[in-house]
């Protein structure tokens, strides 16, 4: 039914637990960029940030495309809905679990609480 | 950038049972398995229940199709009948790095629920939670009334 574990999903977490990497796909969010105006918000070198591209395209949520001279980066929008897909099996465990307690505080309380 | 992304999930709720109540179901670890996880199929078992700051969790959940996931985290705040904090993340994905928090007022012989779970890495993601979270409230509410 619920399957939490995933080995791509593996790769799309690691990918997003670091800010850096969130920020520029937050960049791509808003359309394509090359590797320089992702890197331009920080204060990293240019190796570090085409290593950050790299994890991002490892985990298929950016794809790289060379256009010349530029590598044009663009948001994988399929591996997103992936990412998206996880976290709403996620939300879904809250949900029930918060009908279950509702249910068993009610059920477990103590009666002399009751006039 | 810190750790806090600013993504948030939050839900409140009023529990038809009082305070004192409510704060010992969320707190003692023979109580979770009657509340904790996805649905009545699944199997769960706490392996770990150190409730104190700085004490850890562990909870298994067996599928019935025999794969089991584990939650682990670590206890941050405790307020008896007013707060409770943990860390929660999957123990073999990578670390998600989120806050698990109920809040408990008392409203009369009932008990207002405040919960949120923070640190989420995606805004959009966050913002589609919470279109599920609007719909499960509601059921809720209907659910104790």
């Amino acid at each position: 039914m619920v399957n939490y574990i995933d080995e791509q999903m593996d790769a799309v977490f690691t990918a997003l637990a670091d800010s850096t990497r969130r920020g520029m796909i937050s960049r791509l969010s808003r359309g394509p960029a090359s590797i320089g105006e992702l890197g331009s918000p920080y204060d990293i070198s240019k190796p570090a940030v085409t290593k950050h591209v790299k994890m991002l395209e490892r985990a298929g949520l950016v794809t790289r495309k060379k256009s010349g001279r530029v590598h044009r980066c663009k948001l994988n929008a399929k591996a997103m809905k992936q990412a998206e897909d996880w976290l709403e099996k996620h939300r879904k465990f809250w949900e029930d679990a918060f009908g279950n307690l509702a249910r068993y505080v009610e059920e477990t309380k103590p009666k002399e609480e009751k006039e | 950038m810190s750790t806090d992304t600013g993504i948030k999930i939050e839900k409140q709720q009023t529990l038809n049972a009082p305070v004192e109540h409510v704060f010992n179901v969320l707190t003692q670890g023979e109580h979770i398995p009657n509340w904790y996880g996805p649905s009545d199929d699944y199997k769960v078992a706490v392996k770990e229940w150190d409730c104190k700051v700085g004490g850890k969790y562990r909870v298994e959940f067996n599928t019935p199709a025999g794969d089991r996931h584990v939650v682990v985290g670590e206890f941050k705040e405790l307020v008896p009948n007013s707060k409770v904090a943990y860390s929660w993340s999957w123990a073999d994905q990578p670390p998600m790095d989120t806050l698990v928090t109920f809040e408990l007022k008392p409203d009369g012989d009932k008990t207002a629920l405040t919960f949120s779970h923070v640190g989420f890495p995606m805004e959009d993601i966050r913002d589609h939670h919470n279109e599920g979270w609007t719909g499960s409230l509601e059921r809720l509410g209907r659910a104790v009334r």
